[in-house]
């Protein structure tokens, strides 16, 4: 008996020691896009009061951390690339497994599709591999995987459960692959946001009657009614959102018969294609089709913010003390990817004006008098972006601010070949604007200090308070001078000459 | 089955045959190997049904009649003239022997029309009607017929026991590619319970990730290159490119083969079943009879036993000997292995498949065996007078070589699709080869990465390193399975994590059949 014991021992503590073996390989090898956005997500899964769940576009056009800026809304955004309304939704329920929200905005985007996967076999795992092996996620391969849907490379899903419940059986040969950061991974700071840094053309599109509807039942409408109903069974409130894209007319006609869901289940729905002066596509479209950049993904959020703060019970939470040190820290990370990964990474002037309209940034922008610019309607168009702001009507539609061009003297400047030079500052209660025209020295009150610029011939010299902060900065090519400062604390962040 | 379905299911039966009482494990077994077999498709369960009732029962009848015989011979012997006993022994033996023809008739009639309808019909122009090979029917067949021709020669009594017997033909691990089994050898072992051995098991476990990592991170990883050389249109590659495909070729089929018996092997040994071998390390052989006693052993025994001395010892084979011996004895000697040698090949090659590629592989094999069996005098003359040289390490190695370059010819006709091609591609590695035809990422342009060379580079130099060793004696899995259990488990999970980093799988992956199975 006593041998039997021995055995049984042994034998479990060798499965014991494989398995974990197992693990610890699986998790080194796997790629890591899922784990990276979900980890901080299940970290701390019970503090959310808001989720977002959807496709691309809502991980583009929806950042969680802005939200905390502005409005202390503890959100995460648990959309992933690709997904269908039917990964959506199977998302959704294994988040549900760890989080209680109060709120659960979904993103409407994909209700046309008649499918429940789409070719990407790597989206769907983004959407999935991170949430631990459950009855839920189980759940959500045998129902996602039980037809024929096949993949980009022709092949069987129903063929691929098996990578889904063991993601070694994708990754296992990534060991040849492998970079520091699979064994030291990186989770996301940005609570599931993701600035997508880029400026395109947008495609042509035009908004068609609302009373056009699509007229077929499809697969993504019929996840999004499982949706709206397992929330409301769970006692959260659902808001349905299309975000902003320039929509074609049969997106559209489905968008519009989103809306009639909505009230079938007495919930509200805000589609943006139809708000249409939230986002300006000619300067927040990432690609020419579908999604935002920053600049959208601020404008969005930032609208979205004041709409879940006036439409929803959701608590503050910059008064709540269990929240505010780890999320202020958590903020401060935030801040410093977006400094080191978006800004100093991204050394083209069409980008690095786009990420200024930020409410974490105050901008300098100095032109030279031959800047090539002033002929760049593209750039003339980013500049002004970077002083924009919303203000908002009571009946929940939104205007530009007071000017859709807040650089006013920036069209003299161009008409006379005059330098330029302008302050866009967010340090203060409010976002304040100078700039000058023709003026080889400026000298500007901001918010942490008077700012003064020397222009001799190709260099200039900026001084805050009467302490140098730049000496000599070259222009380029393009004749512009482009100072990312600190909103809070007005340090440069980054100088860039073009 | 995937390979890691088989294992699993080879570990969980295993877990499941020692928590039943001793006297049901048979059972057990047995109802493992038809799990098995019905979920590799329903289909074939009729016919292995079939073979193991048609030889189970001649095999009976066989029995009963030997039976009856020495009975009679017992009780009424003494009345009987010798011209009386010769006759009653005569009628057995006609009676015995429709009994057998009939019962192989009827088994390697089914295997004929499932293997090769479809070729025959090729060859008149009819429409192929899509039969589908059962598992393992060229196995399960040679393996009953060869035990129904024991009990016919009086080896051994016939199995009454119609489970055990069942088990026998179709205990599940040799049902994929073998090894064809002896009943006297293995008919014991699966019947008698085995207690659950901790070091067994252990053994078992490190032979299936030795077959593994020999599928899966060798033969797999090979293929791709082999595919592709070798189904591209003539011309598509140089000399050189063949030369490299044919040795690609030589190193999968082996690997693929072996792996997968290995595989069933440490299989069978859970359960406390040890199956007969099939290789033992075939490209060191020195010669092309030596090769062929080391690779796929039990197919090669089987003939030997059922084909090659039967046939050898046929009156007209012995009567052409004696002809024969009037102009040459020596070439009288040799000549029932020589045709003996040439039909067993010849069978071989049928056996791989009714298509002229195959036959000329079996003929090449035979008609070099038939050749070296005429002139085997002369070779052990030769290495007399030159003992020292034919003993030194470097003649072993040169015939080693010589074995391996012989072997790879055959190859070409093997893999090509016809012996046409097979031809031109040997023709090629003669008249076009240059080292020119690898260079510049040539080679990565065959269906192979950087990183699957590096992988196969590493994995073959293990692999030799380990038959090196097993020439020697030496038995690696005994050897950790004496060392510290901490040292044992560091040696199987880090064969695991080997097999599954390192091996060839998952739906990303082409994962490929045995290169054996369903034959």
């Amino acid at each position: 008996m006593k041998r039997k014991l021995r055995r049984v021992l042994r034998g479990a503590a060798f499965t014991a020691l494989l398995l974990c073996v197992l693990a610890g390989v699986t998790r080194l090898v796997e790629r890591k896009a899922s784990r990276t956005r979900m980890t901080p997500f299940l970290r701390d899964a019970a503090q959310f009061d808001v989720l977002f769940i959807g496709d691309s576009h809502v991980v583009n056009d929806v950042l969680p951390m802005e939200l905390w800026r502005d409005y202390g809304i503890a959100s995460y955004n648990i959309a992933s690339y690709g997904n269908t309304m039917a990964v959506s939704y199977w998302a959704m329920m294994n988040a549900l497994d760890y989080a209680t929200p109060k709120l659960m905005v979904i993103g409407t985007m994909d209700v046309e599709q008649n499918y429940k996967l789409s070719g990407s076999s790597s989206d769907v795992h983004t959407a999935l591999d991170a949430f631990p092996l459950t009855l839920t996620k189980a759940r959500a391969i045998e129902d996602l995987m039980n037809g024929y849907a096949v993949d980009d490379d022709g092949r069987y899903y129903a063929d691929m459960k098996g990578e889904y419940y063991f993601t070694l059986g994708k990754y296992h040969s990534r060991w040849s692959e492998l970079t520091p950061n699979d064994f030291h991974p990186a989770f996301t700071s940005a609570k599931g946001g993701e600035l997508a840094v880029g400026v395109a053309t947008p495609r042509d599109y035009e908004l068609i009657d609302e009373g056009l509807l699509m007229g077929e039942d499809t697969v993504g409408f019929d996840y999004l009614r499982r949706m709206i109903e397992e929330c409301q069974r769970r006692g959260i409130d659902v808001l349905l959102t299309n975000l902003p894209y320039p929509a074609t007319e049969t997106q559209q006609m489905a968008s519009n018969a989103v809306y009639y869901v909505a009230q079938d289940y007495g919930v509200d729905y805000l589609d943006f294609v139809y708000l249409d002066q939230v986002v300006d596509y000619r300067c927040d479209m990432y690609d020419s089709y579908s999604h935002l950049n920053a600049s959208g993904a601020q404008k969005v959020t930032d609208y979205l913010g004041r709409y879940l703060r006036d439409h929803y019970d959701l608590p503050d939470r910059h008064e709540d003390a269990a929240y505010l040190e780890q999320w202020n820290a958590d903020y401060a990370e935030y801040l410093q990817m977006k400094h080191d990964v978006l800004l100093r990474a991204w050394r083209n002037l069409n980008s690095t004006l786009m990420l200024l309209h930020d409410a974490d940034y105050s901008a300098c922008v100095v032109l030279a008098g031959d800047s090539p610019l002033y002929a760049d309607e593209r750039a003339m168009r980013l500049l002004q972006n970077i002083g924009r702001s919303h203000i908002f009507e009571e009946d929940g539609a939104s205007a530009w601010s007071d000017a859709l061009e807040p650089l006013g003297a920036l069209f003299d400047a161009a008409a006379d070949g005059l330098p330029y030079i302008a302050l866009i500052d967010r340090g203060g209660e409010r976002m304040r604007i100078a700039d000058r025209a023709g003026a080889g020295e400026a000298s500007i009150e901001a918010s942490f200090g008077r700012l003064a610029f020397t222009a001799q011939g190709g260099a200039l010299r900026i001084a805050v308070d009467g302490e140098e902060m730049l000496t000599e900065m070259q222009l380029g090519d393009q004749r512009a001078l482009v100072l990312a400062l600190d909103s809070a604390t007005g340090e440069v962040v980054e100088a860039l000459g073009f | 089955m995937s390979l890691f379905a088989l294992t699993g299911y080879g570990l969980c039966c295993a877990a499941v045959y020692h928590l039943f009482p001793k006297k049901l494990r048979y059972l057990v077994l047995l109802a493992a190997s038809y799990g098995f077999y019905a979920a590799n498709g329903l289909a074939g369960l009729p016919f292995i049904l079939a073979t193991t009732a048609a030889t189970y029962l001649a095999a009976l009848r066989i029995g009963a009649i030997a039976a009856s015989l020495k009975g009679r011979l017992q009780g009424e012997g003494a009345q009987l003239t010798r011209e009386e006993k010769r006759r009653l022994r005569a009628q057995a033996k006609s009676r015995q022997r429709a009994w057998l023809i009939a019962a192989l008739a009827l088994c390697f009639g089914l295997l004929a029309v499932l293997k090769y309808a479809d070729d025959v019909l090729g060859w008149f122009g009819g429409s192929p009607l899509g039969l589908v090979l059962p598992l393992g029917i060229s196995f399960y067949t040679f393996q009953s017929t060869g035990y129904l021709i024991d009990v016919y020669n009086g080896k051994y009594p016939p199995e009454r026991h119609p489970l055990r017997y069942a088990l026998f033909v179709s205990f599940f691990p040799q049902l994929i590619q073998g090894p064809i089994g002896r009943y006297d050898q293995l008919s014991e072992q699966l019947s008698q319970p085995h207690d659950f051995d901790w070091d067994g098991s252990e053994r078992g476990v490190l032979l299936i990730l030795w077959g593994l990592f020999k599928k899966m991170v060798i033969a797999d990883r090979a293929l791709p290159l082999v595919e592709q050389v070798f189904s591209a249109p003539m011309g598509a590659y140089g000399g050189a490119a063949a030369l490299v495909a044919v040795l690609f070729y030589a190193v999968q089929q082996y690997t693929d083969f072996s792996g997968g018996i290995d595989l069933v092997a440490g299989i069978a040994e859970l359960f406390g079943i040890r199956l007969a071998p099939n290789f033992k390390r075939p490209y060191f052989s020195v010669s092309l009879g030596d090769f062929w006693r080391r690779w796929h052993i039990s197919l090669g025994s089987w003939m030997r036993d059922y084909v090659f001395y039967p046939f050898a010892l046929t009156r007209p084979v012995t009567a052409l000997s004696k002809a024969v011996k009037r102009v040459s004895a020596p070439l009288a000697r040799a000549l029932p292995a020589v045709l003996g040698n040439l039909l067993v090949f010849l069978l071989v090659g049928v056996w791989h498949g009714a298509t002229a590629n195959y036959i000329a592989w079996g003929l090449y094999n035979g008609v070099l065996l038939a050749i070296s069996a005429a002139l085997e005098p002369a070779y052990k003359a030769w290495n007399a007078k030159h003992a020292r040289l034919s003993a030194s390490k470097g003649f072993y190695v040169a015939r080693v070589l010589r074995t391996f370059v012989i072997v790879n010819i055959g190859w070409f006709f093997d893999r090509c699709a016809r012996a046409g091609d097979a031809l031109r591609m040997m023709a090629s590695v003669v008249t076009d080869f240059r080292p020119a035809q690898l260079a510049g990422g040539a080679l990565l342009e065959m269906g192979v990465s950087a990183v699957d060379l590096r992988v196969l580079a590493v994995a073959v130099a293990a692999l030799f390193a380990v038959s090196v060793l097993q020439e020697r004696g030496v038995v690696l899995r005994d050897w950790v399975v004496r060392r510290p259990m901490l040292v044992r488990w560091f040696v199987l999970i880090g064969g695991v994590v080997c097999v599954l980093l390192l091996g060839v799988w998952g739906s990303g992956f082409n994962e490929a059949a045995f290169l054996y199975y369903q034959f």
